[in-house]
């Protein structure tokens, strides 16, 4: 452990004791949370299983104890029998899937969600209420039968619609868990063997080298510069060293176990990094295995989307059924017949429900989806698109998501000076002095004094792009200075190396000696990197604008100044010296001997510093500022180290240029830490250790006090902590991440966010949302078609709210005065399931209506989606007047055929009468049965274009909730213009094409009677700009308070 | 449709009980009321039959309509004038009288003659229904009573009746009778409406 950073070439000033302290207890404890949980979690046997596996005490044996242990032998490997046994016992080598939910499950599920229970009993109210009748009279009419079937059909439609939705949209993602089969070598019966990762058994011995991916967890045997990233497991991107050398207690700091799905890293070295090591867990039972099973057992919380929907609902089948139930009472008091009660039930149910809109909401969720896809936010579960809309707080993982995820040189030191390097992700802007002959030195050593190179045959890619061999280091400084010098392998070529040392941690330095370009100069250069410190020991002399000086005290000090700024911004700083040798000791044919050292190593020139950092992405400071603006806290979450962190987090803004933490304050002030009124402090850097000692409430307060938090050095079961902790806050909490480590906490966030292209599988299946390109900034825009799409589902929702009033009066009114029905069952299903489906969706097009980005998040508790202004605004103020203006229609109809409006009231009875074949009306005519009935469909009909007209104006008004419509523009949506035309066309189609079809009780209309309710609209529409008006003049007055919703 | 008027359309007639056709007659008496020849000289006019009987506006909106006269005892047998069978009802031979449902302007007959016919629904039905006689003869309907233009201006309009007086219909069996008009204008096939100019009526005579 002591040695764990030694092959990191500097250390962060002041981080490093601080980190070693750190890591001391902080191994064990980082995972301990994970453990419980794990054993939490599973019960029964596998219980034992995960106790003996994170017991593992593998890495203390020896070779001899470890082959007894798993019955198997070093050299020969497992013989084939008994691997074939150990397979049949452990079962093959891969992640059990999550289990998925069966299909005929989810598809029953969409069979009785929402509405559809309702409607269920509905349709089996009318089969019994036909059973009855027809057991009293063969010959009774088949309405109900009718009715029953389209009810089923309904129910089955739209299950069947959202079932397709959602299966489309899983479909997506199962590319992504598609992986290329590996291939793992391994040793079995003396024979290497290259066989599938899934056969592997506990007690093979397997070879990996450099690129490959550990297919399983392995106790190293032995190793040759084996490095591996251990990036998706801990976050840490620092490559570690695997030996065979027991060297931590902890399995999971201890260098001689690599752990499945990491990789072994293709180094820079000429003999590729291999090692030979035994399996000790496969599967499940591997440490990424446990942690794929802690994200399983998160519960998914349920979307807000759907808390809102079930909210919205549960008030509109609770309206439906109440007064179902009440109007039920009224028609057995009154006399009526049980069983047309029980009609009246159904229709009262059919009228009050809107079936089409959760359809509706499930088609305009996933055109949101489609247009965030466009915009590199792959939704993985539909209602994570308004998910992210609500978000309040974004718990962002640093690497990668916020940084570009690789090493660039960002500072430079030399002639006393500290020079800023172009980080942005093109380094195209270098603006550096580089007219200094220091600088030209410093050039040499740094292009000279590095093994990395860039892959052949990448000519055509831009240099920022390129793919490099070598470690995150050397390729930074590689194409730092391929960018500014030009072709380096040229460079490189002209002053040929004749000798090399690589780096090593034990010398913490890297030089080489080559001939010079200068074919006059028959020196030879020698150049050398390594920890400034270690480097400085090694100097006599300093070069100041290209002049060697000896090296004062004064140079000493402006050194460590330098060196403490530059690791004070959480940067990797390396130092960089030369020397030439002198020709006569060295002629020309020396023979430079790399282990006898027969070369001076000391007394060198020291020629500048350099500085690397994993910069932020350029995009990134302005997406934070953004969310800032939108109400968003951004919280950094890594497993990197609190002063690069921190550094980071001030360069993205997520920590203001003007707030300070604790810390910064007592520095300034220079007084202790606890004088420190915490007040004043906005920031807060916690580390992973100080968050292990907080209780919950101190947690709380932390997260509701400091509006500027990082959290560093975390490990994945505190990144839950830390979304639970939000979470209590009534926030909706977003999650990124791309680590295995982050699945839990993704799994935990009410949306989790994977990267697409850093990210690994098991973070992928358990976010929300993947972002394609890695970039925070695409959330964003993410949160602004969340915002959008919930202020659009309003419009929907109010909209389609409105004509259930105009669906429900005709029964209310039948029921109590007794009018010829109004409106047909059937005839509300066409308009709910028709003529209403595309206006409704093509209010999902609105663009909004203000700044969305400008607000403050939703309060999930306190900002409904459907609130008591829209629901009162929507049935009692339009939808009356719907209502309304429809009657006028029907009776319209009906005086003009010759029943004046007078002349119906009570007059259902005689109507209904199937042997009263000359009921007299107004004008002294005489009406069979049949033409009555046919006059009955005439007004269903008359009654549907009355509330289609209606619709036409409601679909407009809206398109904004406060803004005047020719605020927003009558003809920027053309989808609502497509909805309106579709209105009409399956209007004219219905009472016009279908009238004939007894079953769906349409019958021609007269044109002229469409345009009856047309007044009405204009009404309607007057109305609600006069509402809009009144909200934009008197802001948060009562009317504000009551009308907009 | 049938008069008189009842619950889904069967006639049933106990000749022996007095009360199980009584209220028929009440009914009756009262429906045939305003074709009293005394009533009918007094507001309608006599007309010229075998036409229509227009009377156009001539310019003034809504001018009242003059109606023609249908007298009672164009019903001879049927007509209870000075009748102790009541209808027939009492001796087993009833009255039912047929009458067009009334529609605003309708030109029923296309200025040819329109007569109601009426038979047994199946060929046991026409057995059982025996003879009958109708009033006026031939079951005829004149064009002079047509057309009609509402309650409002054509105050003291009788709709035309055709009554049927069943002789011999065979006791205590339901006879299914379908009635029906045979007017150029009126279709009486439709299928969905199965009252479009026709009518149809069980008729029971129960003897002992």
């Amino acid at each position: 452990m002591r040695q764990k950073t030694l092959e990191i070439y500097s250390v962060e000033l002041g981080g490093t004791k601080d980190m070693e302290k750190t890591d001391e207890g902080d191994g064990k404890e980082k995972y301990r949370g994970l453990k419980n949980k794990c054993l939490d979690l599973k019960k029964n046997h596998q219980k034992e299983e995960f106790r003996k596996e994170l017991d593992l005490d593998d890495h203390k044996l020896s070779n001899r104890e470890l082959e007894r242990k798993y019955g198997t032998d070093i050299i020969m490997g497992l013989s084939s029998p008994r691997a074939a046994e150990l397979l049949a016992r452990d079962g093959p080598n891969a992640l059990t899937p999550p289990k998925q939910m069966p299909e005929i499950v989810k598809f029953l599920k969409q069979m009785v969600g929402g509405f559809s229970i309702l409607l269920w009993i509905g349709a089996c109210l009318c089969y019994i209420a036909y059973g009855i009748l027809y057991s009293n009279n063969t010959s009774s009419s088949l309405d109900n039968v009718y009715l029953g079937s389209v009810l089923i059909l309904v129910v089955i439609l739209t299950g069947v619609f959202a079932y397709y939705q959602e299966a489309k949209s899983t479909n997506i993602m199962s590319s992504f868990s598609k992986m290329i089969p590996q291939q793992a070598l391994v040793i079995r019966d003396s024979e290497k063997k290259v066989i599938p990762a899934e056969q592997l058994v506990v007690g093979d011995i397997v070879e990996v080298k450099g690129g490959d991916q550990i297919p399983a967890d392995i106790r190293v045997l032995s190793s040759q510069g084996c490095r591996v990233d251990n990036s998706c497991l801990t976050g840490e991107s620092e490559p570690q060293s695997r030996c065979s050398e027991f060297t931590h207690e902890n399995p999971l700091e201890t260098k001689n176990i690599c752990f499945y799905s990491t990789t072994c890293l293709e180094g820079s070295a000429s003999p590729v990094g291999t090692a030979t090591g035994m399996v000790i867990s496969t599967g499940d039972r591997t440490i990424i295995g446990h942690i794929a099973s802690l994200a399983s057992g998160v519960g998914n919380e349920k979307t807000p989307i759907a808390i809102e929907i079930e909210h919205f609902v549960h008030i509109v089948a609770g309206v439906a059924v109440s007064i179902g139930i009440l109007f039920f009472i009224i028609a057995v008091s009154l006399k009526y017949h049980v069983l047309d009660a029980i009609i009246f039930l159904i229709s009262i149910i059919v009228a009050n429900v809107p079936e089409g809109l959760l359809a509706t909401v499930t088609v305009t969720l996933s055109l949101t989806a489609k247009r965030m896809a466009k915009k590199n936010c792959l939704v993985k579960n539909l209602e994570a698109v308004e998910t992210l809309g609500s978000t309040s707080i974004i718990c962002s993982d640093k690497t990668g998501t916020l940084t570009q995820n690789r090493m660039t040189v960002a500072h430079l030191w030399f002639d006393n000076q500290i020079f800023v390097a172009d980080t942005s992700e093109d380094h195209s802007n270098q603006v550096f002095d580089q007219s200094s002959r220091t600088w030209a030195s410093l050039s040499k050593i740094i292009t000279l004094c590095n093994r990395a190179e860039f892959k052949p045959g990448q000519e055509s890619v831009p240099i920022m792009k390129k793919v490099v061999v070598g470690d995150a280091s050397e390729t930074a400084l590689l194409k730092f200075s391929e960018v500014i010098l030009g072709d380096v392998m040229e460079i490189r070529k002209r002053n040929r190396k004749v000798a090399e040392i690589p780096f090593n941690s034990t010398n913490k330095f890297q030089l080489s000696i080559h001939e010079t370009e200068d074919p006059n100069d028959k020196r030879f250069l020698m150049v050398m990197k390594g920890a400034p410190e270690r480097i400085l020991e090694k100097c006599s002399t300093i070069m100041i604008n290209g002049q060697e000086q000896p090296l004062d005290k004064s140079t000493a000090r402006a050194f460590h100044t330098a060196y403490m700024e530059l690791g004070g911004l959480g940067e990797r700083v390396l130092g960089f010296c030369h020397l030439y040798l002198p020709a006569d000791k060295f002629p020309e044919t020396y023979s430079f001997d790399i282990d006898a050292m027969n070369f001076p190593t000391s007394n060198l020139c020291f020629v500048g510093l350099l500085s690397m950092i994993d910069p932020p992405r350029s995009t990134v400071p302005d997406a934070v500022t953004k969310c800032r603006s939108a109400g968003i806290k951004v919280i950094m979450v890594t497993g990197d180290h609190p002063i690069t962190a921190k550094a980071i987090a001030k360069s993205v803004g997520i920590i203001s240029a003007n707030s300070e933490t604790v810390e910064d304050i007592a520095n300034r002030l220079n007084i202790a830490m606890e004088q420190v009124n915490k007040q004043d402090a906005k920031a807060a850097v916690v580390t992973g250790q100080e968050l292990k000692d907080m209780s919950p409430e101190q947690l709380d307060e932390l997260l509701t006090n400091y509006p500027e938090i990082v959290f560093a050095r975390t490990s994945p079961q505190q990144k839950l902590i830390i979304v639970e902790g939000c979470q209590r806050q009534d926030a909706v909490v977003a999650v990124t991440g791309d680590g295995v480590n982050d699945s839990p906490a993704l799994k935990k966030a009410d949306i989790g966010i994977a990267m697409g292209i850093a990210g690994s599988d098991a973070a992928k299946n358990a976010a929300d949302m993947v972002l394609l390109d890695d970039n925070f900034a695409s959330i964003v825009t993410g949160v602004e078609e969340g915002r959008l799409i919930f202020d659009n589902l309003k419009k929907t929702i109010a909209y389609t709210l409105t004509k259930n009033i105009a669906e429900l009066c005709p029964f209310l009114i039948y029921i109590i005065v007794g009018l010829p029905l109004p409106i047909g069952t059937i005839t509300i299903l066409f308009i709910d399931l028709g003529t209403d489906i595309i206006p409704s969706v093509a209010l999902a097009y609105e663009k909004a209506e203000s700044d969305i980005m400008n607000r403050k998040p939703r309060h999930k508790k306190r900002d409904r989606l459907v609130n008591m202004p829209l629901a009162v605004y929507s049935y009692l103020h339009i939808g009356l007047m719907q209502a309304l203006g429809a009657f006028l229609v029907y009776f319209t109809v009906y005086a003009q055929q010759g029943f004046l409006p007078s002349s119906l009231i009570n007059l259902r009875v005689e109507w209904e009468k199937d042997d009263a074949n000359d009921l007299e009306d107004s004008y002294g005519q005489e009406w069979t049965r049949y033409q009555r009935k046919h006059l009955e469909w005439t007004g269903y009909t008359a009654f549907f274009i009355g509330i289609l007209v209606q619709q036409i104006a409601d679909l407009i008004i809206r398109k904004t909730r406060r803004n005047s419509i020719f605020q927003q523009g009558l003809f920027r949506n053309k989808v609502i213009w497509v909805g309106i035309a579709s209105q009409i066309i399956i209007g004219l189609i219905l009472s016009y094409g279908l009238g004939s079809v007894t079953a769906l009780s349409f019958a021609m209309l007269r044109a002229q009677y469409w345009f009856v309710a047309v007044p009405h609209a204009i009404l309607i529409w007057v109305y609600d700009e006069m509402r809009k008006l009144f909200i934009r003049l008197y802001p948060g007055s009562w009317w504000d308070k009551n009308m907009y919703y | 449709m049938i008069r008189p008027k009842t619950e889904n359309l069967d006639v049933i007639v106990n000749v022996t009980d007095t009360e199980s056709w009584d209220q028929y007659v009440q009914k009756l008496n009262k429906f045939l009321e305003p074709y009293n020849d005394s009533i009918q000289a007094q507001k309608n006019d006599v007309c010229r039959p075998g036409r229509y009987y227009e009377q156009p506006d001539n310019g003034v909106l809504n001018y009242p309509k003059r109606a023609c006269q249908f007298n009672r005892t164009q019903l001879g047998n049927c007509s209870g004038i000075r009748d102790n069978t009541h209808y027939g009802y009492s001796t087993g031979q009833p009255c039912v009288f047929i009458k067009m449902n009334r529609v605003i302007n309708f030109y029923a007959g296309a200025n040819q003659s329109m007569n109601v016919t009426c038979a047994g629904k199946r060929d046991e039905d026409a057995e059982n229904l025996g003879n009958f006689v109708m009033f006026p003869a031939n079951g005829n309907i004149d064009l002079m009573y047509f057309p009609y233009y509402g309650k409002k201006f054509h105050v003291n309009y009788t709709q035309p009746l055709v009554a049927v007086k069943f002789l011999n219909v065979t006791p205590n069996v339901e006879v299914n009778v379908e009635c029906r008009i045979n007017a150029a204008n009126i279709a009486t096939d439709d299928e969905r409406d199965k009252f479009a100019g026709r009518v149809a009526f069980k008729l029971r005579i129960n003897k002992t």
